[in-house]
């Protein structure tokens, strides 16, 4: 590696930098995707529960009592209210993972073009070398 | 062989290296592992549920029940357990509601069954991984066993050899006055329908008959000829004509007949080139005329398909063709069984979007079905 380097030109020197920056953004935006992922997971569970509740919330008669948990208090709440609020936090979750889908296709985008720019400078860096070698 | 010179062979090995298949399959059993433990973790909240179930079932049975409360991490006390028909439920996402026993049991049955159609979803994708499993495996153990995939590109000239080599044959046995009199026989039917139909004059059923004998002189001749190109074309020429068939029938009565006449005239042609490579001639005009005939009854009638058209009319016309349509499959598969036994492509197809499948086992499994927060925590306790 050493010598490779020492008798590598200047160009090839500045591509290797300039991959390894790339490679950085790359992982990068890999980490961003496993995140994406995650978040997504969870808000998919999220969804479900919520929905789950909706559907007891729905079960039951209206003298029902309903309480949330807030914090470390029991707050008791109207039946009616309960159920918007949890209907008003589906719609959310949901408009969250429409965006995190649109954020998700985006960063794959991305991480294809980086793809594709390193594997195009690896291309040419070994051109390059292969000249510098004969 | 003919194959050294029109087809590749590749052995299985170069294709699908040994370390990536044995890498796809552990990848995949890794998957089924990961899924498997969800399933005993979901097995295990069932039984939880369950469990929770029976008891809550029981509490009410007793004004109060005589229990030991446990009193910080190591001490219990001696109390008693009042109010037993009341229940606070959470209900997920810090809701919590009063509930009786009963209430609250009927609660937990909707939980398990949401928990059993998780468990199925589950089982489900194992079963799909297992698949996934056994596929890689095999191909792993073909590559390694050293053995050779051939392909060779789907070549319709020499189809088109074959099978005018045996249309000259049969279509040599003088078929034509056979065929005549078959088609003469159906234009009658024919006639008959469009009569039954109600709509149609007598004069228009003479046409029709004319043409019959114009086209099929007309025909006979050049049916050798062509016989081979334009048999595999049968199909869409049924659909194409109906569609036509269909156009006119649609206008007036007088423009109709003009466009029928016309169209019955390119059908006969295609009936007596058929007739050459297919066992059963005429399928095409029956069908398409079959078309006209429910044309006249139900004008608004569009047809994509010509055999879908002639099968759902059946309900009012007698069973001439219902016979024959399916008779065209197999004819029309006569022409091509040679080849497309042979022919890999279908095969290509699959195997390469599998082996790409690969990477994919981890993500789309996990996606699956989510897990309720609550319900996790339910289990850990």
């Amino acid at each position: 590696m050493a010598s490779s380097l020492a008798t590598a030109p200047a160009a090839v020197r500045d591509m290797q930098s300039d991959l390894e920056s790339q490679a950085n953004a790359l992982s990068k935006i890999q980490k961003d995707i496993s995140k994406n992922h995650e978040v997504r997971k969870q808000f998919t569970i999220q969804v479900g529960e919520n929905e789950l509740v909706l559907k007891e919330l729905e079960l039951l008669n209206e003298g029902a009592n309903v309480y949330k948990l807030i914090g470390p208090v029991l707050v008791k709440q109207d039946n009616a209210e309960a159920k918007a609020n949890i209907k008003k936090r589906i719609e959310y979750i949901t408009a969250e993972l429409k965006r995190m889908d649109r954020a998700l296709k985006d960063l794959e985008e991305k991480q294809n073009s980086k793809k594709e720019s390193i594997i195009k400078l690896q291309q040419k860096m070994q051109a390059v070398q292969a000249k510098a070698q004969a | 062989m003919a194959t050294a010179k029109k087809g590749t062979a590749t052995p299985l090995a170069s294709a699908f290296s040994p370390e990536e298949t044995r890498r796809a399959v552990s990848r995949v059993a890794q998957a089924i592992a990961d899924r498997r433990a969800d399933l005993a973790r979901i097995q295990g909240f069932f039984a939880d549920n369950a469990a929770l179930v029976n008891l809550v079932q029981r509490l009410p049975d007793e004004l109060s029940h005589q229990i030991m409360v446990p009193f910080g991490g190591a001490a219990f006390f001696p109390g008693s357990l009042i109010h037993t028909n009341e229940l606070l439920v959470l209900l997920g996402d810090g809701y919590y509601a009063d509930r009786s026993a009963k209430q609250t049991t009927e609660i937990l049955h909707r939980r398990g069954m949401e928990l059993e159609a998780q468990m199925e979803a589950i089982k489900a994708t194992i079963s799909d991984l297992e698949a996934e499993a056994k596929f890689f495996e095999s191909t792993a153990a073909e590559a390694s066993e050293g053995l050779v995939e051939i392909r060779e590109e789907y070549d319709e000239e020499d189809t088109e050899i074959i099978s005018s080599k045996t249309e000259a044959s049969s279509s040599s046995g003088g078929i034509s006055d056979e065929e005549h009199a078959r088609m003469m026989a159906r234009f009658d039917e024919l006639e008959m329908l469009e009569k039954e139909a109600g709509s149609t004059s007598e004069d228009e059923g003479d046409d029709d008959d004319d043409d019959g004998d114009d086209e099929d002189a007309g025909t006979s001749e050049d049916g050798e000829e062509n016989g081979e190109t334009l048999s595999y074309g049968n199909e869409h020429d049924n659909v194409s004509f109906g569609a036509s068939v269909s156009g006119s029938g649609g206008n007036g009565q007088s423009q109709g007949n003009a466009q029928l006449k016309s169209a019955l005239k390119k059908l006969g042609e295609k009936e007596t080139l058929q007739g050459s490579s297919l066992a059963p001639s005429g399928s095409t005009s029956i069908t398409n005329s079959e078309v006209q005939a429910s044309l006249r009854k139900a004008v608004s009638f569009k047809d994509e398909n010509g055999q879908i058209v002639s099968s759902s009319r059946y309900s009012s016309g007698p069973k001439v063709s219902s016979s024959r349509d399916r008779q065209i499959l197999p004819g029309g598969q006569k022409a091509f069984t040679g080849s497309i036994v042979e022919h890999d492509e279908g095969l290509s197809v699959i195997e390469q979007p599998r082996s790409n499948d690969s990477e994919k086992p981890a993500s789309s499994a996990s996606s699956s079905r989510p897990m309720s927060r609550f319900k996790m925590q339910k289990g850990g306790r």
